[in-house]
C-alpha cells in the first residue's frame, strides 16, 4: 500500500500495549463510525467490535485503522482519492530506542494535516505521556 | 491452550513470562500452596465469565499472543482482585470502555466500588464489589486525552514498584 501525505513520530513507553491505547483513541476520534483494524501483514480487516482485535490485534507492531469497512474498501480499490482523505491511519511501533530503552517511537501516517489531525496528534501525545507516568519505574538510586 | 491446562505449573510459567515471577520468591516455601489457591480462584473466574458471557477466557493463550496485556492480567493487583472485578478487567482487555466509575470509602464502614462498562458491541455491563482492596485495580486504568478532557480507558500493567 502506498502511503501519501504526512506523518508524525511520537514517543511511547516500551513494553506497553501501545496499540491498545491507539485503537481506543481512534475509536473516540471516529466515535459512532464502525472502525476497522487491519494488520500490515494481512489483507483481512476486523471491526473494532471483534474481540480478536483487542486480544491479538493489539500486539501488532504495524497496522491500519480505517473509519469504516467502506473506507477500507475504497482505499483498497482507489488509494487516496478525495472522499477518503484522512479516513485511514497507519501506525508503526518501533523497537526500544538504543539511546533510551524505556521508549519506543510510534510512527503515525495520515493524508493531510488538518486541525482535526493536529488535535488527534496532541491527544496521542497526551495518552502516551499518561501511560508513561504510570509505567515508567523511577531510576534506581 | 484452554482453562483445562491451568494448573500449578502453567500458572507458574505464566507468572514468570509476564514479569510477576517475583511472587514465587516472595511466597518462598509456600509457593505451591499459593499457586494452588490461585489456580482455583482463576478457574472460578473462568467459570463465572463463561456463565455470564457464554465464552471461555483463555488466560494462558493471552501470554503467548499478547504479552503486554497478559502482564496486566497476571499482576498481583489483578490476581488479588475480587471475582467481579477480574471479569471487569478481562472485559477491559477485550476493548470495553468505562462509562462510569464510582468508589466510595469510609473508615470503619468499608467501601463500595461500582464500574459500568460499555462493550465494543455497545452493551452496558455493571460490576460491583465491596472489597476495599479492589481499589488497587484503579492504578491500572489508563487515561485517554481527548481535547481538553481525559477519559478513563483500558487496563494496563503497572511497572512502578510493585
Amino acid at each position: 500500500m502506498t502511503l501519501g501525505g504526512d506523518d508524525e513520530v511520537l514517543l511511547a513507553p516500551a513494553g506497553e500495549c501501545v496499540a491498545d491505547v491507539i485503537l481506543r483513541l481512534c475509536r473516540l476520534h471516529w466515535r459512532g463510525s464502525p472502525c476497522v483494524f487491519e494488520d500490515a501483514d494481512s489483507d483481512r480487516s476486523y471491526p473494532l467490535s471483534d474481540p480478536w482485535v483487542w486480544k491479538v490485534g493489539t500486539a501488532s507492531r504495524e497496522f491500519f485503522v480505517y473509519r469504516s469497512q467502506e473506507d477500507a474498501d475504497l482505499w483498497g480499490m482507489e488509494g487516496v482519492v478525495p472522499p477518503n482523505v484522512n479516513t485511514m491511519f497507519h501506525f508503526l511501533i518501533g523497537d526500544p530506542l538504543p539511546s533510551d530503552a524505556r521508549f519506543v517511537e510510534v510512527g503515525f501516517a495520515f493524508d493531510k494535516r488538518t486541525t482535526e489531525i493536529r488535535c488527534f496528534i496532541q491527544d496521542l501525545r497526551s495518552c502516551f505521556l499518561a501511560t508513561m507516568t504510570r509505567t515508567l519505574a523511577p531510576e534506581a538510586a | 491452550m484452554t482453562v483445562h491446562s491451568l494448573d500449578r505449573a502453567t500458572l507458574q510459567a505464566a507468572l514468570e513470562k509476564t514479569g510477576s515471577g517475583w511472587l514465587l520468591s516472595y511466597w518462598g516455601q509456600d509457593a505451591d500452596k499459593h499457586l494452588d489457591k490461585l489456580v482455583a480462584e482463576l478457574k472460578g473466574f473462568v467459570q463465572e465469565y463463561r456463565r455470564r458471557f457464554k465464552e471461555t477466557p483463555d488466560l494462558l493463550e493471552l501470554v503467548d499472543v499478547n504479552p503486554a496485556k497478559a502482564a496486566a492480567f497476571f499482576q498481583v493487583d489483578t490476581l488479588m482482585a475480587s471475582r467481579p472485578m477480574k471479569v471487569m478487567i478481562w472485559r477491559l482487555l477485550l476493548g470495553a470502555e468505562i462509562a462510569e466509575l464510582d468508589f466510595q470509602y469510609k473508615a470503619g464502614l468499608g467501601s463500595s466500588f461500582r464500574v459500568q462498562l460499555v462493550s465494543p458491541y455497545g452493551e452496558e455491563e455493571t460490576y460491583q464489589s465491596e472489597e476495599t482492596s479492589d481499589l488497587r485495580v484503579l492504578r491500572h486504568v489508563g487515561l485517554t486525552g481527548v481535547g481538553a478532557q481525559f477519559m478513563l480507558q483500558g487496563y494496563y500493567a503497572f511497572k512502578g514498584p510493585n
